[in-house]
C-alpha cells in the first residue's frame, strides 16, 4: 500500500457551512480534505490521502436516521476508503451520535476499521466503542491539533495493519475487548508480587478488572399510595402506530413520552411495538399487555393511587450500552421527579 | 520436612538396546517400555514414540504430561496412592529428568469419553510452541489403547497409570547415578516479622486432580505440606480445555509452591497449602469449603494467600467466596483467574487482585505439520489433523494454565 486512502466525516458546522441553522443540511461529499481535514492531513503527510470529505447537518443525520446513514455510507463508499475517521465531536452529543453511526457503518457494512474523537463522556462513546477506536479528546475544540494528531496517526496504523500498543499508548478508549499477550514472567511470580505490593499497601493493578454493575438500592415504599402520582415507564417500545418519531428497533438512540389523558387503554388499533428483541405478536394484539394502562385507570378509579401521570414513557432496551441506558434513565427520572411523580410501574421485556 | 531434587538434565532421548542416561542423552528400549507398561492387563497395544524441539510433528489427543519422576530415598514412593500406598511424602530425594517429558494420547471411544474430554495439542515448531511450554521438550509419546470391555473408570485408570508408570520406568534408570543439581526445600525458619503467606488450592467438584489417589471430589479441604506437592502427591485426573489443563508436569512443578519458596525467608514466610474440593452441588457445600478454606489460612497465621482454582465454571464460586471470606478475616488475597468469555462469571468486591493467565477463546493459526502422531483427525470438528489448523488457544496444552505455569495474560486493546 503505496497511501492509505483516508474518508472524512465532519458536521456542517466543522465543514464550514453553518451553524444551528444549518443544521438541516443533508448528505454532501467533497473531494480532498475540508475544515480539520486539512490539520489530518498535514499529519499524514505522504503516508496517506484525505481523498473525500462527507458531510450533514446534525439535526438532518437524526431526524430519519436509517435515511441518512444509507445515504452518507453510499458517498463514503464512493471514495473506495481503507480507513474512515469522524470528528472530532469532542462533547457534542448529536454530533458525536452522528460519527459513531457513520463508524459502525464503515466497520460493520464497508469492512474498514474506523477512528472518532470525542469526549469520554458523548453519547457517541457508548454507541460504538467495542467496534470502533475512539481517541480520547477534551470537551471543547482547545485540544483539536492534539485529538487530530492522535486520530491520524492510529487511523494509519489500522489501514497499515500494524499491531497497536495498548489503549494507554495509543490514546484510545479501551474498547471492552481483551487480547492475549505475552509477558517476561509467570502467572505465579506476577501473583507473589502483587501479593507483596498488597501486603505492603503499595499500588498495585489487578490484571482483570471486575465488571461494573450499579447497585440501585430501592427506594423506601411509597407512605401513603392514596395521595401519589404514578407513572408508567417501559423499554418494550410501545408507539403509536406506524412509529411516527422513529424509534429505533434496537441501540434506541433516544427515549419519547406519549400522551395518555382521555385513554382508557391503549389498543392494537392505535399503539404497536417498535422493538425488535422479542416476538412482539402479542403485544400489538394488546399493547396494555406491555403498558398496562387498562389496568392502571381501574385502579386509578378505585382510588387506589392519586392521579396516573398524563404521559408514558418509552425506549427500547435492545443492544443498548450500559452508557445509553443510564443516561436515558437519568433523563427520565428527572422529569418525572419535577412532576411530582412518587412511583413509577417500570415494564420491561 | 525436606525434601531434595535430584535433578538430571536431559539433551536429547534416542532409542536404544537399554534404558540409561548417559552424557544428557536418554537411551529408551522401546520393547522393555512396552512391556513393563503391559504389566496392565488391561492396555492393548502401546506405541512409544520420541519428538524433539524443531520437529514438524504435531501431537494430538494428548491427555497428560509427566516429568519422568523415581523416590530414590525417603517415605513414600514415587505417585504416592497410585503406583505405591498413601504414604506421606515430602522427605528424602527424587530424582527427576529435566527436558524431557511423558505425553500419553489415546483415542477414546465415544461411549467412554469422559464429560470434560477436549482436544489438546502440541506442536513441535511454528507458533502454537510459543503456547505450549511442552513445545520446547523432548516428549516421548506414550500412545495407549486400553482393550475393550472396560468400564468408563477402568479404562481411565489403565490411561492414568500408564501415563505415570512410563514416567517412573524412565527416571528409575538414575537410580544409581549422582544428579547434577541437588535443590532442597524446607519451610526452615526465617527473620521474625516477614509476612506469613498461605497457599489456597480450590480444585472442582468433578473430576480434577487426585491426592494420595483418591479423587478431590468432595473433599473436605485440608492441610497439606508444599513438599507433598512437589514430590508427587497431586497428579492430574482432569481431560477437559487443554490450555487451562493443569497437567501432572505442572502439579509436580507447581508454579506457586515454587514462586513461594523462592520467596521464603526474602520478602515474605511461606506457612503451607491448603487444599480442597468444591461444592458442586449446592451453595451450602461451597460455603462450607469456603469457611473451612478460610479458617485453615487463618490457622496457619496466614495474614495473605494466593488463590487459584483448577476448573470448572461453578467452581469459580467457591473461589470467590473464598477469597471474600479470607479478605472479611483480614487475610489479603491475590486470585489467579482464567478468563471465561473475557470476564468473570462471578466476583465478589474484594478480589481486587487477580493475575489472568489469558484468554482461552482466541483463535490461533497453526501451520500444516510433516507428521501427526496420536490421531488423525481432530475430535468434534473432524478437522485433518495434520493440516493448517485455526484453532482456539483452548486446544493447546497449558497455553491459559491455572497455576500461574506460563507468561501469557490478556489485556484491554
Amino acid at each position: 500500500m503505496a497511501k492509505i486512502r483516508v474518508v472524512h466525516y465532519l458536521n456542517q458546522f466543522f465543514a464550514g457551512v453553518g451553524g444551528e441553522e444549518k443544521a438541516g443540511t443533508p448528505p454532501v461529499s467533497r473531494d480532498g480534505p475540508v475544515g480539520p481535514g486539512k490539520a489530518f492531513q498535514e499529519v499524514l503527510g505522504q503516508r496517506g490521502e484525505i481523498v473525500g470529505t462527507v458531510f450533514c447537518g446534525d439535526n438532518y443525520f437524526h431526524e430519519d436516521l436509517e435515511r441518512t446513514k444509507r445515504e452518507v455510507l453510499d458517498l463514503i463508499a464512493g471514495y473506495r476508503p481503507d480507513v474512515l475517521v469522524a470528528g472530532p465531536a469532542f462533547s457534542a452529543g448529536r454530533y458525536g451520535l452522528a460519527c459513531a453511526h457513520v463508524c459502525l457503518d464503515a466497520v460493520q457494512r464497508l469492512k474498514i476499521p474506523a477512528v472518532g474523537g470525542q469526549h469520554p463522556d458523548n453519547p457517541g462513546v457508548g454507541l460504538c466503542r467495542s467496534q470502533v477506536y475512539i481517541v480520547v479528546t477534551g470537551e471543547t475544540t482547545a485540544g483539536m491539533r492534539q485529538a487530530i494528531t492522535t486520530m491520524a496517526e492510529l487511523a494509519w496504523k489500522l489501514a497499515m495493519r500494524k499491531t497497536l500498543g495498548t489503549p494507554e499508548v495509543e490514546g484510545y478508549l479501551p474498547r471492552g475487548v481483551r487480547r492475549n499477550v505475552f509477558v517476561g514472567e509467570d502467572g505465579a511470580e506476577r501473583a507473589v508480587k502483587m501479593l507483596l505490593q498488597k501486603i505492603r499497601g503499595e499500588l498495585f493493578t489487578t490484571e482483570l478488572p471486575l465488571p461494573t454493575v450499579d447497585a440501585v438500592k430501592p427506594p423506601l415504599a411509597v407512605k401513603d399510595l392514596k395521595e401519589a402520582v404514578v407513572a408508567l415507564v417501559t423499554e418494550s417500545g410501545i408507539v403509536p402506530k406506524g412509529n411516527p418519531d422513529h424509534l429505533e428497533s434496537a441501540q434506541a438512540s433516544k427515549w419519547i413520552k406519549y400522551d395518555i389523558r382521555g385513554k382508557a387503554d391503549l389498543t392494537g388499533e392505535e399503539f404497536m411495538s417498535a422493538h425488535g428483541g422479542y416476538d412482539n405478536r402479542f403485544g400489538n394484539e394488546d399493547p396494555d399487555r406491555l403498558v398496562p394502562l387498562d389496568v392502571m385507570r381501574e385502579l386509578e378509579q378505585e382510588g387506589r393511587f392519586k392521579q396516573l401521570l398524563n404521559h408514558y414513557y418509552v425506549t427500547v432496551g435492545n443492544c443498548t450500552s450500559v452508557e445509553s441506558g443510564r443516561q436515558y434513565g437519568k433523563e427520565i427520572a428527572t422529569e418525572l421527579l419535577a412532576q411530582g411523580v412518587q412511583a413509577v410501574v417500570l415494564t420491561g421485556t | 520436612m525436606r525434601l531434595e531434587w535430584g535433578t538430571f538434565l536431559v539433551k536429547d532421548a534416542v532409542f536404544g538396546h537399554k534404558t540409561q542416561l548417559s552424557d544428557g542423552v536418554l537411551s529408551i528400549d522401546r520393547d522393555g517400555l512396552r512391556s513393563f507398561l503391559a504389566q496392565d492387563p488391561n492396555l492393548g497395544a502401546i506405541d512409544v514414540e520420541i519428538v524433539h524441539p524443531g520437529d514438524e510433528t504435531r501431537i494430538v489427543h494428548a491427555l497428560d504430561v509427566v516429568e519422568p519422576r523415581f523416590k530414590v530415598a525417603g517415605h513414600g514412593s514415587t505417585f504416592p496412592g497410585l503406583l505405591g500406598p498413601p504414604h506421606t511424602v515430602g522427605e528424602g530425594r527424587t530424582h527427576r529428568l529435566r527436558g524431557v517429558t511423558v505425553v500419553q494420547t489415546a483415542d477414546i471411544p465415544h461411549r467412554l469419553r469422559p464429560t470434560q474430554w477436549d482436544e489438546a495439542i502440541i506442536d513441535m515448531s511454528g507458533p502454537g510452541v510459543e503456547y505450549s511450554p511442552f513445545g520446547k521438550t523432548v516428549n516421548v509419546v506414550v500412545g495407549l489403547r486400553p482393550v475393550s470391555g472396560l468400564t468408563p473408570e477402568e479404562y481411565d485408570t489403565s490411561l492414568l497409570l500408564g501415563g505415570l508408570r512410563a514416567a517412573e520406568y524412565l527416571a528409575k534408570s538414575t537410580a544409581d547415578l549422582q544428579p547434577e543439581q541437588v535443590e532442597t526445600f524446607e519451610l526452615g525458619p526465617v527473620t521474625p516479622g516477614l509476612p506469613k503467606v498461605a497457599y489456597i488450592r480450590v480444585a472442582s467438584g468433578t473430576n480434577d486432580v487426585a491426592i494420595y489417589g483418591a479423587k478431590s471430589e468432595a473433599m473436605t479441604p485440608t492441610l497439606i505440606h508444599p513438599n507433598e506437592i512437589l514430590d508427587g502427591a497431586v497428579v492430574n485426573l482432569n481431560w477437559g480445555f487443554a490450555s487451562e489443563r493443569n497437567v501432572t508436569y505442572v502439579q509436580l512443578n507447581n508454579p506457586e509452591v515454587l514462586a513461594l519458596y523462592r520467596h521464603h525467608g526474602k520478602d515474605l514466610n511461606f506457612v503451607g497449602v491448603v487444599m480442597s474440593g468444591s461444592g458442586a452441588r449446592s451453595q451450602w457445600e461451597k460455603d462450607r469449603n469456603a469457611e473451612h478454606l478460610s479458617k485453615l489460612a487463618r490457622l496457619l497465621g496466614a495474614e495473605a494467600a494466593i488463590i487459584s482454582w483448577d476448573w470448572g465454571g461453578s467452581s469459580q464460586f467457591d473461589l470467590m467466596l473464598t477469597c471474600q471470606k479470607c479478605e472479611k478475616l483480614g487475610i489479603k488475597t491475590v486470585l489467579v483467574v482464567v478468563e471465561m468469555d473475557q470476564s468473570l462469571i462471578f466476583s465478589t468486591p474484594e478480589a481486587d487482585a487477580i493475575v489472568s493467565p489469558g484468554i482461552t477463546d482466541e483463535v490461533v493459526e497453526l501451520p500444516e505439520m510433516k507428521r501427526v502422531i496420536g490421531g488423525e483427525t481432530l475430535y468434534k470438528t473432524g478437522w485433518e489433523a495434520k493440516g493448517r489448523l485455526e484453532v482456539p488457544v483452548r486446544y493447546l496444552m497449558a497455553s491459559t494454565n491455572r497455576l500461574g505455569f506460563h507468561c501469557l495474560t490478556a489485556r484491554q486493546s
